[in-house]
């Protein structure tokens, strides 16, 4: 069945149905970038070539030349460098425009999760996640009782400044006769709550801004022959709590301290992290979706913790992902040398796996035969390489990952601010050297 | 090793927190108690740089540790030892202008502080200018700079720059880089060493700094 959805899905995706395409170079340029990608997943046919799709974060605003604090607040502009990008440099499939998060968004709603040009960082430098414990080491069975009520309540309320009144709202599953109504709505009288959701619907309108001006490049890009890299996006249930809720050194400690909290918590937010992993790629009509792995990479937890605490958990959603139809792009941070053996447990040409540090001899002999490889060219040599030690780099890399299919030429990590002739190093080694 | 060591070295929380208790109970001085537990974050920081332990145990270490600050508080010294200089430093760490990462700063220090280390942590989104004050006041001989980005590369090298100019001003310094980085960026930055892990960092600072003698007071440890 879920070998059937994915054919589907992938198919549907390649056949791009719902795009304009302006012309029909355009349309038979997507189907083939497409196809692919399509082929280097399945692991049942070796693709025309190595496919190339590197991962780019900021690299389109510094391309042309706005700061990370232009491509925050001004949308139209980057919406142009995004285009700029992918047509002068034509990567097989593109990153979207989301990773330029919309400033002035941030800004109406008070955001504390993260710092941003402007809002702690300077303007030419990418945004970044201001880590603490949001959520505290005793709040666990408020999670684990009911997650959303956790993340309207209590959790918004510390991310967000203009939410913080939030706190005082009551819980909705206690609206249930009439004589049990009201009260749950005395709330939203309270004049800081009234002005919290004034600054929600405020930013409500910013984000649908933001949004169809990502969208319409989503539009002009796919309609000139260029494939989106993801759909959908989700995370390992230990990230969730561990990158953003009780932070690395919270997280560290539960596993010591109250183990059987955490594996709780974990379990109740699996199903959560699928439902977004697969409602998010549905309704792009996009089967890859990309899970961020940050805190099992090697050196972080011992192969028991990651076998205890962290893989079940993101194996029932890679899972569960892959029961939808979907294409689960797992990007592994940092090292996952240690971690080869206990991730190949997956069914075949199911998933992605782009790899930073790890050995990718090792890597394709140990998952090879399971998953599609990505990577993972370093992202220090293409901030301080020659383009020609990256078409070196390059093509030992498609020699060794590339032999027999099965794998996508991408940098290591999220790309910034690089030469442009590293960029087009990149691109073009897939062209010259990873003909099948 | 006595047990109270030894239950730091198996990140046995609950037994190192009795073992303090009846420690003091024994009528032990909580300097000695400090020590004993500092030659169990030893063999923690020993176990991590041959691989047996991870991040997530060091970590747990230093929170241990923290615990038993806490613990013995009310019976330590609070003058420092005499000779020591609230502001004299072996090390001054920090991460580099423009970037706000400092988890692999914290692991750092801490470890380079169980070695006996007297560490002067800048923070992070540190100037250049910042970090040449920070040496002059402290008289550190070893600068540790902390990146994450990319874009921080050249913010690291601006600020080895900086250093190499006010030379003349400064005590030799050497200067160590870590976090996001390789020969390459050593080389574009022009420090002296680089690192990925912590473990690394406190070996090449021992080599540079040579062994420090184990004070075991207060003062030497107590930020940790």
């Amino acid at each position: 069945m879920a070998e059937e959805r994915q054919e589907r899905m992938l198919a549907l995706w390649a056949e791009g149905q719902n795009i304009q395409f302006v012309n029909e170079e355009a349309k038979r340029a997507y189907k083939e970038r497409a196809i692919r990608l399509k082929d280097a997943i399945q692991l049942k046919k070796v693709p025309d070539r190595v496919p190339v799709c590197p991962l780019t974060g900021l690299f389109p605003a510094y391309y042309a030349g706005l700061t990370i604090k232009d491509a925050m607040y001004d949308y139209e502009r980057t919406a142009a460098a995004w285009q700029k990008y992918v047509l002068d440099f034509q990567p097989d499939a593109y990153i979207g425009m989301f990773l330029a998060p919309p400033g002035r968004f941030f800004e109406v709603l008070d955001y504390r999760l993260y710092r941003w040009p402007g809002r702690g960082t300077p303007p030419h430098t990418s945004y970044q996640c201001f880590e603490a414990e949001y959520m505290k080491a005793e709040e666990y069975d408020i999670l684990i009782q009911d997650p959303s009520d956790f993340w309207i309540r209590v959790y918004l309320p510390r991310i967000f400044g203009a939410l913080k009144s939030w706190e005082k709202l009551a819980p909705f599953t206690e609206v249930l006769e009439i004589v049990m109504t009201c009260s749950s709505f005395l709330p939203f009288g309270f004049p800081e709550v009234q002005a919290a959701f004034q600054a929600v619907f405020e930013a409500g309108k910013e984000a649908i801004r933001w949004a169809s001006i990502v969208s319409s490049v989503d539009q002009a890009l796919q309609g000139q022959g260029f494939p989106a890299f993801f759909g959908g996006v989700t995370k390992a249930p230990f990230d969730i709590i561990g990158d953003t809720l009780r932070g690395t050194h919270g997280i560290m400690m539960d596993m010591y301290r109250r183990p059987e909290k955490l594996l709780k918590a974990l379990d109740v937010l699996t199903p959560l992290a699928i439902r977004m992993g697969v409602s998010s790629a549905k309704s792009a009509g996009h089967p890859l979706v990309f899970i961020p792995l940050h805190k099992g990479a090697d050196g972080f937890l011992s192969d028991k913790q990651f076998r205890t605490f962290y893989w079940p958990t993101l194996k029932k959603v890679i899972m569960g992902l892959i029961e939808e139809g979907l294409v689960p792009f797992l990007f592994a941070e940092g090292g996952y040398n240690s971690r080869l053996e206990i991730i190949c447990d997956l069914p075949k040409g199911k998933t992605v796996w782009l790899f930073e540090h790890t050995d990718m001899a090792r890597a394709k002999e140990v998952l090879g035969d399971v998953a599609c490889l990505a990577g993972n060219v370093p992202i220090t040599l293409l901030t301080l390489g020659t383009p020609q030690e990256i078409k070196d780099y390059c093509k030992h890399l498609i020699n060794l990952a590339g032999k027999g299919g099965g794998f996508i030429l991408s940098s290591g990590g999220v790309i910034d601010k690089i030469n442009p002739e590293n960029m087009r190093a990149l691109i073009e080694s897939a062209k010259e050297f990873g003909s099948y | 090793m006595g047990s109270l060591s030894l239950a730091m070295a198996e990140l046995d929380e609950k037994r190192v927190l009795e073992l303090v208790k009846i420690a003091l109970l024994e009528g032990k001085s909580p300097l000695e108690i400090v020590e004993e537990c500092r030659q169990g974050l030893k063999v923690v920081g020993e176990r991590y740089s041959w691989g047996e332990y991870f991040l997530s145990d060091l970590i747990m270490s230093a929170e241990i540790f923290q615990e038993v600050l806490r613990v013995l508080e009310p019976y330590l010294p609070i003058s420092l030892p005499s000779g020591e200089q609230p502001n004299k430093a072996d090390i001054v760490f920090g991460t580099v202008e423009g970037d706000i990462h400092d988890i692999g700063k914290n692991i750092t220090i801490s470890l380079l502080r169980c070695e006996g280390f007297r560490v002067y942590d800048a923070g992070v989104d540190i100037p250049p200018d910042v970090f040449v004050s920070l040496l002059q006041e402290t008289g550190a001989k070893v600068l540790a700079l902390s990146a994450l980005l990319t874009s921080s590369f050249e913010a690291m090298r601006r600020t080895v720059q900086l250093v190499r100019m006010m030379a003349p001003k400064l005590p030799p310094v050497r200067i160590i880089i870590g976090g996001l980085v390789n020969e390459r960026v050593c080389q574009y930055v022009g420090a002296d060493a680089w690192v990925r892990e912590a473990g690394e960092g406190v070996a090449i600072c021992r080599r540079w700094l040579g062994m420090r003698v184990v004070r075991g007071q207060a003062g030497g440890l107590g930020a940790l």
